[in-house]
């Protein structure tokens, strides 16, 4: 179990400002935030890389704060995987195992195996493929028998094709491979799809400091600031509240007015907020009461729009739809577009639930 | 193709410019010059003297100043130079055997005496009085190398007719590797004592004191004799400089610096002593 | 036109240099024979000189690579306050001319207190074996550190973070690690090293002397030729001074690259 407190850090203009979390045994935290928010700094903060200027670090009940790399067991894997360089996979891995505490030979045949690298062992690093390579560094890392494992951006480094199949989750490699370790993964992305596939809860960082934390479903659903809405996908427009009360809260969005469910997390008397809708709520149909049967007794928001443009990714089609002066992306199936016959130009109806509308602070 | 004329143009004409900077016109296009090969020990003489000769005949004297052996070679080599003026006779008779120097053109006379004595430190802390007492446990002499520097062989020479050379080789720490590194040595302090000429002590008298050897000692003492070369370019002129070198004026100069002018002066500190012949041109 | 002007200037200027140092080392043979070459190996005094040559460059280079690489590490990895100052400083003694480098070293053991201490107590150096080493060391050292550092610096720190995460001390990153990777760069700064101090020739003589037999090395030994006027064996020496660094070229470029080029 890893329990990081307060960790504060300074380098030069940039600091990482009281980041506090705890990751389980056999439970993986996804860190994500746009470059520059300090991701790999605070994984090598806690790697032991680099140092802090308070706070601390607990891994298995022992305080590592104080301690040099060497004696903390955290294995590091760096977004370019730094496999030691004119030597074998085999070599490269010896050289972890042999400074390895808890962890015997059997333990080490099952890694290799499980990262599918045992035909690997004699081929010199350079020669591997991006996928290959990602695996040895694991299986490296993984040799020293580690008590938390800390990976950063360890897809970035792959070609499409491996990188695809991690992130649609066909690949199941790294997802089983933490598991079975059973112990605290760290692992850093700034790719949404990537997260899902990987991890059980994510911390959003910004500028050095942790947004949100949470289940990723949670977070997901909930985001708690503008910045995190976009970062997610959201559609994110500044509002203003007309009215507000215990139930329903009113707000004007560009001309339009949306009823949203709740106040959210908003006090008494603010009056510009951000309104934020996750484009897979929007749903899309040609007549204004196409979904009223469906969505029976609740409160619904239907505006109405002129497509703009279509794009479709693999499994999902992005909808751009203007509205008045707002412009708002729907997801939806590609399928279900082409049944509709929607195009650019066609005009639709969008409707959000208001259980659905995100009533966030300003800023 | 342009990019590479203009590559190609830019190349030659810095090659010119360059080419040009080393470029040494012939002889009849340039105002008359002598040039000399001398040794760099007696450096100071030969700058005033120039002088000298520079105001009375306006002619420029372009002086290359090394050690000895070094300026032998180069003039072996390069065939050219107007005066060879070598720190020791016995580079003349090996510039004269190997065909550099013309005796004919001017018969080289000995312009200075050089004779051996023991230069020691300042104040002369060790007490050394005599040349037996180089031998004396415990005191650092310094020689230039004996097979190499003419000094050396001199030094040699000097030791062995005395029986000393085993006693005080025992007491030499190190051979330099010619006259002014000998001398270097004293004033650096890293010897008790050298064996060398007794210019030595002239030419840094802050630094060293002077020993003379026993009168009797002695058996060879040296002299500064210059010749025309065989090349020389203008050899009236080369002679005129010569001259001048071995003239009354000249010799206050060569005096200042405490180089001995004649024979007797140096006989008087060597009188047993020997002097190397220039075949049939004795000092 | 297939080949670029600026290729063609290129190798313009390598024929340049290559015909220059040629035409250089080739001109001693006008001044002597087979036979002189040969007498001169046959005698003593010169294979003595051989000999104490390879011995303090060899000597020296080592020295230089125990304190360089340590240096050439923290220049490389380090940042501490004043290092501009201090890299700045070690730029300068490769401006002093050997000879003045000598003749400063020479002052300091003979006229400082605590140079006198070392060199009377501790080591001689003053015209003795110790004292080429010095000397070659004060010439080659800078060389050294600067072709190490860059090595150190081709080694890129990534890999002795990884290391330690995996367990290993600094000094054992260091060791397993960086130094392995940069084998090849340290192999080149150390040849080019031994090959400097090899004709290191003014700050030698300065500090230990020309000394027959004790500290002529085969670089004094061709200038006392020169002094004395003997072209010959001055040709015949440079020769044989020559032969020496092509062949330790060519047996170490041989161990560092064996078959393959890298």
């Amino acid at each position: 179990m890893m329990v990081v407190s307060n960790l504060n850090a300074k380098r030069g203009n940039f600091s990482l400002t009281n980041i506090s979390f705890d990751v389980r045994d056999g439970s993986t935290l996804v860190v994500m935030g746009p470059n520059g928010c300090g991701k790999t700094t605070l994984l090598e903060c806690i790697a032991g890389l680099q140092k802090v200027d308070s706070g601390t670090v607990i891994i298995d009940g022992i305080d590592v704060t104080g301690l040099p790399p060497e004696k903390r067991r955290v294995g590091y894997v760096p977004a370019d995987y730094a496999l030691f360089p004119h030597m074998t996979v085999r070599k490269n891995i010896w050289i972890a195992f042999r400074k390895s505490k808890g962890i015997g030979l059997e333990d080490l045949q099952r890694i290799i195996r499980l990262l599918r690298i045992d035909d690997l062992m004699d081929r010199r690093v350079e020669s591997l493929s991006s996928g290959q390579k990602q695996r040895v560094a694991i299986a490296r890392a993984l040799a020293a028998g580690p008590s938390a494992l800390l990976l950063d951006e360890p897809c970035s480094a792959l070609d499409p094709p491996t990188r695809e199949a991690l992130r649609r989750g066909t690949d199941n490699t790294l997802r089983e491979l933490f598991r079975e370790l059973n112990a605290p993964v760290l692992y850093t992305t700034h790719d949404l799809l990537e997260a899902t596939a990987i991890g059980d809860r994510i911390a959003l960082m910004s500028n050095g400091k942790i947004e949100q934390i949470g289940l990723i479903s949670e977070v997901f659903e909930s985001p708690r600031s503008k910045f995190i809405a976009e970062f997610l996908g959201f559609n994110v427009f500044s509002g203003r509240v007309l009215s507000a009360n215990a139930t329903c809260t009113l707000v004007e969005v560009g001309g339009v007015v949306l009823s949203a469910e709740g106040r959210g997390d908003l006090s008494e008397d603010v009056k510009d907020v951000t309104v934020a809708i996750k484009p897979q709520d929007i749903a899309l149909s040609l007549t204004r009461d196409a979904f009223e049967p469906r969505l029976g007794n609740c409160r619904c928001n239907t505006l109405s729009g002129v497509v703009r443009q279509v794009y479709t990714e693999g499994p999902m089609a992005k909808v751009y739809v203007d509205v008045g002066d707002l412009s708002l992306k729907a997801y939806v199936s590609p399928e279900y577009l082409e049944e509709l016959g929607i195009k650019p130009g066609c005009p639709v109806f969008l409707h959000v639930k208001s259980s659905k509308i995100k009533v966030l602070p300003k800023a | 193709m342009r990019k590479f004329a203009a590559l190609l143009s830019a190349v030659l004409v810095l090659s010119a410019v360059c080419a040009s900077a080393f470029y040494q016109p012939t002889e009849g296009t340039s105002p008359r010059e002598v040039v000399v090969f001398a040794g760099a020990a007696a450096a100071p003489v030969y700058r005033e003297v120039a002088a000298h000769f520079e105001s009375r005949y306006g002619v420029k004297v372009a002086l290359n100043l090394g050690g000895s052996g070094a300026l032998l070679s180069a003039l072996e080599i390069a065939r050219t130079g107007d005066v060879y003026i070598p720190g020791s006779p016995e580079y003349l008779v090996l510039a004269s055997k190997r065909g550099i120097v013309d005796f004919t053109a001017f018969e080289p006379r000995a312009l200075a005496y050089l004779v051996p004595a023991i230069i020691v430190q300042k104040g002369n802390p060790k007490n050394i009085t005599k040349l037996e007492d180089l031998a004396r446990p415990g005191i650092r002499v310094g020689v230039a190398n004996p097979e190499f520097v003419c000094l050396g062989l001199y030094t040699k020479e000097l030791l062995e007719e005395n029986g000393l050379w085993e006693a005080v080789n025992r007491n030499v720490v190190v051979h330099a590797e010619s006259c002014e590194a000998t001398a270097r040595l004293v004033y650096i302090g890293a010897v008790d004592a050298v064996i060398g000429w007794h210019v030595f002590y002239y030419w840094n008298p802050d630094k060293a004191d002077i020993v003379w050897i026993e009168p009797d000692k002695i058996p060879k003492i040296s002299y500064i004799a210059g010749a025309v070369t065989a090349f020389a370019r203008d050899g009236d002129l080369a002679v005129k400089f010569l001259d001048l070198l071995a003239s009354r004026e000249a010799r206050e100069i060569w005096r200042r610096y405490g180089y001995f002018t004649t024979l007797e002066e140096a006989k008087a500190r060597a009188p047993r002593a020997v002097i190397e012949g220039l075949g049939r041109y004795g000092g | 036109m297939g080949v670029s002007a600026f290729r063609v200037a290129s190798f313009l200027c390598l024929a340049i240099i290559l015909a220059f140092f040629l035409c250089a080392f080739t001109s001693p043979a006008a001044f002597t024979e087979p036979r002189r070459l040969a007498l001169a190996l046959m005698s003593d005094e010169i294979r003595f000189a051989i000999l104490l040559s390879i011995a303090t460059a060899t000597c020296s280079t080592l020295v230089s690579l125990v304190i360089g690489i340590p240096v050439a590490y923290v220049l490389s990895r380090s940042n501490f306050w004043g290092k501009t100052v201090v890299e700045g400083f070690l730029d300068i003694p490769m401006a002093v001319p050997p000879i003045a480098l000598g003749v400063m070293l020479l002052t300091f053991f003979v006229r400082n207190p605590l140079g006198s201490f070392i060199n009377e107590r501790i080591v001689r150096f003053v015209f003795e074996v110790p004292g080429i080493i010095l000397a070659q060391f004060a010439v080659i050292s800078i060389l050294t550190i600067k072709l190490l550092k860059e090595s150190f610096d081709g080694v890129p720190p990534r890999y002795e973070d990884v290391a330690r995460t995996l367990g290993y001390s600094e000094l054992e990153s260091f060791l397993y690690i960086t130094l392995p990777a940069a084998k090849r760069g340290i192999l080149g700064a150390a040849l080019l090293s031994w090959t400097r101090a090899l004709g290191e020739f003014g700050a030698t003589v300065a500090l230990a002397g020309a000394t027959r037999f004790k500290t002529e090395t085969l670089s004094v030994a061709i200038y006392l030729n020169l002094a004395a006027g003997n072209l010959e064996n001055v040709a015949a020496l440079s020769t044989i001074l020559l032969l020496i660094s092509c062949t330790a070229q060519v047996a170490v470029r041989r161990l560092l690259y064996g078959g393959s080029r890298p």
